[in-house]
């Protein structure tokens, strides 16, 4: 399994972005795919209000009303988002005009 | 040292009155079928009783192909951690495969995610193909009116249509476009015109090492007909249909899979399957990707591309979502929204 395919497979690390593409090598370059990673999945988070964002080496989820809940895997995004968010996360939602 | 291979399992499926029975009696009776666990839900239903010899350990007994059937009234996981860690132990003869009969109103999903998500079943067996049994006489009246076996057949990696001997051909050939209109990528069988049964519904699959570039050709020559073939047109708000994703842009896999997960999390028990190759960014080789509802298999690299056309192409079965949904959204989170602005207006949901 390579470092991009975690994203899926529920490896705890899927943000670091090991693996494919540029980003596989270096503390910056890491650190800036973190960065794209987390910004990603904002972009779907955004209409429920609530956003991601690295704190020390976690993962915290913050909510418009200041809720916050520490993730791992990037499954587990999608639920605790949906248990503090003003809305369940609908990727389809991006199709509307 | 290496580790064990990881012993296939194959689900069969099929709506109740099927054929289910007859093609496992049959499979088990082909040249391959020596050295197969049978683990079944009710082994009083089975009627394999011409081939048992003696009973086992538990609820297994010994067939006198060598096969092992074992009955399993609830609990798969349990029963197939049991007869693994049997044959482990020499206590049933060793197996190099598993055959598991579902009952006839089963979602096979549920029994993929045993397989896949248990700590210990994942690291000694690996989901081989989903086979469904259709009837060939009712097969067409079941698929109006009865959802478990449209998704069944949808979901399915092989489709067979059983009791052709007893039906019109007229009947048989409606049957088979019903089919093949609800999941484009699985092999439509006859058992009584299948030479290799066994090797047509057990013998590859997209995850064995020697046999999972063939069916990845398979899959895309499913989309190339699909592209070419009828537009999309209206589903009804709740119908079973497919559509193919395609994009000439490699495809950033960050991205997708953020989306993806985003997709099946949201809707997976309306996603019934995802299959196909992704250009991924920065990959010398493409990407396949497997996924059946909330569940998405590991995705795997392949060293060069099946065919000349190196575009990203996904095949979806889906229920009840619009193709432009899907297909907008994910342009729109790829970074392709003139793509998916083209899309507007074209007449599809």
């Amino acid at each position: 399994m390579c470092g991009a395919c975690g994203i899926l497979a529920g490896a705890p690390d899927w943000v670091e972005g090991a693996g494919v593409g540029p980003g596989a090598e270096g503390g910056a370059a890491r650190l800036m795919e973190r960065q794209r990673r987390i910004a990603l999945v904002n972009r779907l988070l955004a209409p429920s209000g609530v956003h991601l964002r690295a704190f020390g080496g976690r993962l915290v989820l913050q909510s418009a009303t200041g809720r916050t809940k520490i993730v791992t895997e990037l499954a587990h995004v999608w639920r605790a988002a949906d248990e503090i968010g003003r809305r369940p996360v609908d990727p389809l939602e991006l199709a509307r005009p | 040292m290496t580790a064990p291979a990881r012993v296939p399992v194959t689900v069969l499926t099929g709506y109740l009155g099927s054929g289910k029975t007859t093609l496992l009696q049959r499979l088990l009776q082909a040249e391959g079928g020596a050295g197969t666990a049978v683990l079944i839900n009710e082994f009083g239903e089975i009627g394999l009783d011409h081939l048992l010899v003696r009973p086992m350990a538990g609820a297994a007994v010994l067939l006198q192909n060598g096969c092992i059937c074992c009955s399993v009234r609830s609990d798969l996981r349990s029963g197939l951690r049991g007869l693994i860690d049997a044959r482990d132990k020499g206590e049933v003869p060793t197996f190099e495969r598993v055959l598991v009969e579902t009952t006839g109103l089963a979602d096979p999903v549920p029994i993929v995610q045993t397989l896949t998500m248990d700590p210990m079943l994942r690291h000694h067996a690996r989901l081989a193909n989903l086979v469904a049994t259709v009837d060939g006489r009712n097969g067409l009246d079941q698929l109006a009116h009865q959802p478990e076996a449209v998704r069944q057949a949808a979901t399915a990696d092989r489709l067979v249509i059983t009791k052709t001997d007893l039906a019109p051909a007229e009947e048989i050939a409606a049957l088979r476009q019903r089919l093949a209109q609800l999941n484009p990528l699985a092999p439509i069988i006859d058992p009584h015109a299948c030479g290799d049964l066994w090797g047509a519904l057990l013998g590859s699959d997209a995850f064995d090492p020697l046999s999972k570039t063939a069916e990845v050709r398979h899959w895309l020559a499913a989309a190339d007909e699909h592209t070419h073939g009828p537009a999309d047109g209206a589903h009804r708000h709740d119908a079973v249909h497919s559509f193919v994703f395609r994009t000439a842009h490699s495809v950033d896999w960050a991205a997708f899979a953020v989306w993806l997960s985003a997709l099946v999390h949201r809707h997976g028990g309306k996603v019934l399957r995802i299959k196909g190759l992704l250009n991924v960014e920065g990959s010398p080789g493409p990407v396949v990707l497997n996924a059946v509802q909330h569940f998405v298999h590991q995705p795997y690299h392949l060293a060069e591309w099946p065919d000349a056309d190196m575009s990203s192409r996904l095949v979806f079965i889906v229920q009840g979502l619009g193709a432009q949904r899907i297909r907008g959204s994910l342009l729109q989170f790829l970074g392709s929204p003139a793509d998916a602005a083209a899309m507007a207006g074209s007449g599809e949901r």
